[in-house]
């Protein structure tokens, strides 16, 4: 790509696009020609030779500063990291190598790394700053922590002065990269109890339909043919007349666990605290591994501007597209999308392609009240709605204690719609889970 | 560089190297007869000239472009930070926005205390009327914030407290009803 060159100092050097040079003065000798005329002045007015030729020394800085123009900058980046595939939380080593391409040398080259925006550096530092003679290289190594996602390096930031200081040249320097990709594995977290929507199979969801099963139904009039397990034997000795016990039928769900990952969902309670996507994504794993043993079978969709879909299913190869896409596909990104989102759209285009006897699980924090209409429309649609909400309001300030209210009041709303919603605060899913002892 | 500061960095390139070389050897500016008025003159206008690079100097912005901050993983916004702002916007009588936000803080608190005053049994209209007559709570400050007549069951030791407050008003108003509506969904 051909480097683009522009001069707008107040550009800051975070939005220089790839390969995009920029130039401005540092000022860092402004102020030298004052010094020079006021050691002059008091040498003419002192008459004191002395001084006035003192006073030439600043004038030759002063004509260095503006004489000085900023080096080019011809250097290019190798990086590597020490694993590419690591587990959350380990450590990856980054090696950045930077060498001197061109012809003329670089006396002062800061270089800053293009670390992956969703990724905290554990140890060393991404910032280096050297001199490199023309051919010459340097390196500079670092480490990060691995987090879930795919998560790809940046154009790396260099900036280079003359010898002066007076003059400096920035540009964003591509490096070919593996990206680290970090698949966590899933972990499942407890029990959802799921709404009574099943397929004609045999699970364990409880349904309101008679039959063989383990939790009473009714008592029905005998029909030729019923087991003799299920005669309602007392029955016959007090009133001389045979019935049947129907129990409540156990069958297998088709699931889809919705992930909200609008923008709207990209918040979290603190800085440094994880997002709500971040804890639905995980959840989505611990519920896809609780519901697919107990038969059901479970698909993955996310409610975002990037597609994402993967039909019901069960199975040693299902399970592996599912951690495969809850760790890497980009609508579940670690950090927020850019494209906006149409929610008339993409619930349109979702509930084509859920099968009809599909209940939903979505996990969403509920922090605006678009998704709650969503929601309703779904439930009321015929595909029943479960809600599993990671809490991201706190309680520092008095807008945060309103988003609470706000989301406290959207919980409430989708509850008066029969819809149950899991209010999961700061604390594990299986605790908050249990805390709800199998009623959301 | 423009023509003129091209001459005038010959011309002042030119003295230089003159003054330079008289002050290596003296005999070269023998026949030069210093004149105290035009020795004080150019002393007077180096000072002048010294004064205004010195203010240029004060008055320089620091344009230094913002570095990207590598170390520190994408933070994510916490919901309520945009109404915080606007609380605080609204304690500032001097910006533009501040009557915007102002209507925009009060329609959203509204709106929430309506809805969570409706969640407590109470029918939309006679919520607004709760509202209306500070009757909802017991705090007066939160009351005060929707009350129509807002001054009527203050104290005059509240008011004097109040005016010693350095805290607006309507922020400490509006801070009392969330605190008030807060407290009321919590009790459910």
């Amino acid at each position: 790509m051909r480097a683009t060159e522009s001069a707008d100092a107040d550009r800051t050097y975070a939005d220089l696009g790839p390969n995009e040079t920029t130039t401005r003065r540092t000022e860092r000798w402004r102020g030298v020609s004052a010094l020079a005329l006021v050691a002059g002045a008091a040498g003419v007015l002192a008459n004191q030779p002395a001084l006035v030729v003192a006073g030439t020394v600043g004038i030759a800085f002063a004509a260095l500063a503006r004489a000085a123009g900023p080096p080019e900058i011809e250097v290019a980046l190798e990086r590597t990291v020490s694993d590419a595939d690591p587990d959350p939380d380990d450590s990856v080593t980054v090696t950045v190598d930077v060498t001197n391409t061109g012809e003329s040398i670089l006396p002062d080259l800061r270089l800053i790394d293009g670390v992956p925006p969703a990724l905290d550096v554990a140890s060393g530092s991404p910032r280096f700053g050297t001199a490199l003679r023309p051919g010459e290289s340097a390196t500079l190594s670092y480490d990060v922590t691995a987090t879930r996602g795919n998560h790809a390096f940046e154009p790396a930031l260099a900036v280079a002065r003359d010898v002066s200081g007076t003059a400096e040249r920035a540009r964003r320097v591509r490096a070919d990269a593996t990206p680290i990709a970090c698949v966590p594995s899933l972990k499942s977290a407890g029990e959802l109890p799921l709404r009574a929507q099943t397929t004609g199979q045999p699970g364990r969801v409880l349904t309101e339909i008679g039959g063989s099963g383990v939790a009473f139904h009714t008592t029905r009039e005998y029909r030729p043919g019923d087991p003799l397990s299920r005669i309602d034997w007392n029955g016959l000795a007090k009133t001389g007349e045979l019935a049947t016990v129907d129990f409540r039928e156990e069958r297998a769900a088709s699931v889809v666990l919705l992930i909200d990952a609008r923008e709207e969902a990209y918040r979290a309670p603190g800085p440094d605290a994880e997002s709500a996507v971040e804890r639905s994504v995980r959840a989505a794993g611990a519920l896809y591994d609780a519901l697919t043993d107990e038969e059901n079978r479970v698909g993955i969709a996310a409610l975002s501007p990037e597609p994402c879909w993967l039909a019901p299913g069960a199975g040693t190869a299902h399970r592996a597209r599912v951690r495969e896409l809850l760790a890497t596909h980009p609508a579940l990104a670690p950090t927020p999308p850019d494209a906006p989102f149409y929610p008339s759209i993409r619930a349109r285009r979702l509930r084509r392609r859920l099968p009809d006897d599909a209940q939903l699980v979505v996990c969403s924090p509920l922090c605006d009240d678009t998704i709650v209409r969503l929601l309703q429309r779904f439930d009321s649609a015929g595909h029943r709605v479960t809600v599993v909400s990671p809490d991201p309001t706190s309680e520092a300030t008095p807008g945060r204690r309103l988003a609470g209210i706000e989301r406290r009041l959207r919980l409430s709303t989708l509850r008066s719609a029969s819809i149950p919603a899991l209010d999961w605060r700061d604390e594990p899913l299986a605790t908050a889970l249990a805390r709800a002892g199998g009623s959301v | 560089m423009s023509w003129g500061r091209r001459l005038g960095l010959v011309l002042g390139l030119a003295l230089v190297a003159g003054g330079l070389a008289v002050a290596v050897a003296p005999e070269l500016g023998s026949g030069i007869r210093p004149n105290t008025a035009v020795l004080t003159g150019t002393g007077i206008a180096a000072l002048v000239l010294a004064g205004m690079a010195v203010r240029a100097r004060l008055n320089a912005t620091d344009r230094r472009p913002d570095l990207p901050a590598a170390e520190r993983s994408q933070s994510h916004a916490t919901p309520g930070e945009a109404f915080d702002r606007q609380l605080a916007a609204m304690a500032s009588p001097g910006q533009l926005h501040s009557v915007r936000d102002r209507r925009q803080v009060r329609d959203r608190l509204e709106a929430t205390a309506v809805a969570v005053l409706v969640r407590d049994g109470l029918a939309e209209d006679a919520a607004r009327d709760a509202l209306a007559n500070g009757t909802w709570t017991n705090d007066p400050h939160a009351a005060a914030f929707f009350a129509d007549d807002p001054g009527a069951d203050v104290s005059l030791t509240t008011q004097l407290r109040r005016s010693l407050s350095l805290e607006p008003t309507i922020t400490r108003r509006a801070h009392h009803a969330i605190d008030a509506l807060a407290r009321r969904a919590e009790q459910r």
